[in-house]
C-alpha cells in the first residue's frame, strides 16, 4: 500500500513536471513569436524621412529671384503680401500644396501648417509622423503631419 | 496468408504512409522556408533601399555644399556627371517636380531645359520591381536657384 501511493506520489510529480516544462516551452515560444515581431518598423522611419525632407524642400524651394517659399510664408503671414511680383498668397498656397501633392504618394494624407497657411488633405486623423521648422527671427512654425 | 506475412504487409503500409507523410512534411518545411527567405531577402533589399536613399543626397558626389557645409540640397551640375557603381539592380532618378518642365532626361546638351537626371541604371533581367521614393531639394549653379525634387530609387529582383 506504502509502495503503491509513493508510485502514485511519484507519477503525479513527473506529470507536473513535465506540464511546468510545457508551460515554461508554450511561454518561450510565444515569447519568441513576439520578439521577432517587434522589428524596427522601417515604414514609420520612410515616413519621418519623406516629412522632413518633404518640409525642408517647401522651404528652400526658390519662387522668384532671391525669394523662396520660407520667405514668402513670412512676408504672407507678417504683412499679408507676398516679396514676388507674380505671386499672390493664394498662389503661395497652390504652389506649396502641388509640389506636396507631386512628392507624396496618392494614399497619404497630409497637413501642412505655417502661420496662418493651412493646407490639408483630409482625414488627418491617425497622424504617423510629424516634422516643424523654427522660421529664423520669426514666430512662424512651419509644420508638416503626414497622417 | 501467415500471420507473419500479413504483419510484414502492415509493417510494409505502415513504413509507406510514414514516409509520405514525412515526405509531405518536408516538402511543406521546404516551401515553407522558401517563402520566409524570398520574404527576407525583399525585406533587406528594401532596408539597402532606404539606406541608399537616406545617404543618398548627403553624399559628396551629389550633394551642394557652401564651403564644405552641406546644404541638403543635390548640385544638378554633380547629378550630370554622376555616375555611381556597384547598386544592383536598381534604376536611380531625380526627377524635377516644381516647376514643371518638359519631361525629358537632362543631359550635358539639353540641361537646364530637362526635368530628371538617370544616375544610375542596371535593370538587369528582372521581372519585378519596386520604387521607393523621398523629396529633395535641387540647386542650380547657374541660377542659383533651388527647385522641389524627387530623388526615386526603382529596384529589380
Amino acid at each position: 500500500m506504502v509502495l503503491l501511493r509513493k508510485v502514485k506520489k511519484a507519477q503525479v510529480e513527473t506529470l507536473g513536471l513535465v506540464i511546468i516544462v510545457a508551460i515554461i516551452a508554450f511561454i518561450f515560444v510565444i515569447a519568441l513569436i513576439f520578439a521577432s515581431r517587434q522589428q524596427p518598423n522601417l515604414n514609420q522611419d520612410y515616413l519621418k524621412l519623406k516629412a522632413d525632407n518633404l518640409r525642408s524642400t517647401i522651404s528652400k524651394t526658390t519662387i522668384c529671384q532671391d525669394t523662396n517659399i520660407r520667405d514668402e510664408i513670412v512676408s504672407c503671414n507678417d504683412l499679408a503680401i507676398t516679396q514676388c511680383e507674380n505671386i499672390n498668397c493664394n498662389e503661395l498656397q497652390n504652389i506649396i500644396k502641388k509640389i506636396i501633392d507631386d512628392s507624396l504618394n496618392l494614399t497619404n494624407n497630409y497637413k501642412f501648417e505655417a502661420g496662418n497657411i493651412l493646407i490639408k488633405k483630409e482625414p488627418c486623423g491617425n497622424i504617423f509622423t510629424s516634422t516643424s521648422e523654427l522660421v529664423p527671427y520669426s514666430d512662424i512654425n512651419i509644420t508638416l503631419a503626414l497622417c | 496468408m501467415k500471420k507473419s506475412q500479413v504483419q510484414i504487409q502492415e509493417s510494409i503500409l505502415v513504413i509507406l504512409i510514414i514516409t509520405i507523410i514525412i515526405g509531405l512534411a518536408l516538402f511543406v518545411f521546404y516551401r515553407f522556408n522558401l517563402a520566409s527567405l524570398e520574404k527576407t531577402k525583399l525585406e533587406y533589399e528594401q532596408n539597402q533601399v532606404f539606406t541608399l536613399l537616406a545617404t543618398l543626397p548627403n553624399s559628396p558626389e551629389l550633394s551642394y555644399t557652401e564651403f564644405s557645409n552641406p546644404q541638403n540640397s543635390l548640385d544638378t551640375l554633380k547629378l550630370l556627371n554622376a555616375k555611381l557603381t556597384n547598386q544592383g539592380f536598381k534604376e536611380i532618378i531625380i526627377k524635377q517636380i516644381y516647376p514643371e518642365t518638359s519631361n525629358v532626361i537632362c543631359s550635358k546638351e539639353n540641361y537646364p531645359d530637362c526635368n530628371s537626371y538617370v544616375i544610375y541604371n542596371n535593370k538587369g533581367n528582372k521581372k519585378n520591381s519596386q520604387i521607393l521614393s523621398i523629396p529633395v531639394s535641387l540647386y542650380f549653379p547657374r541660377t542659383q536657384e533651388f527647385k522641389s525634387g524627387l530623388l526615386e530609387i526603382k529596384w529589380y529582383y
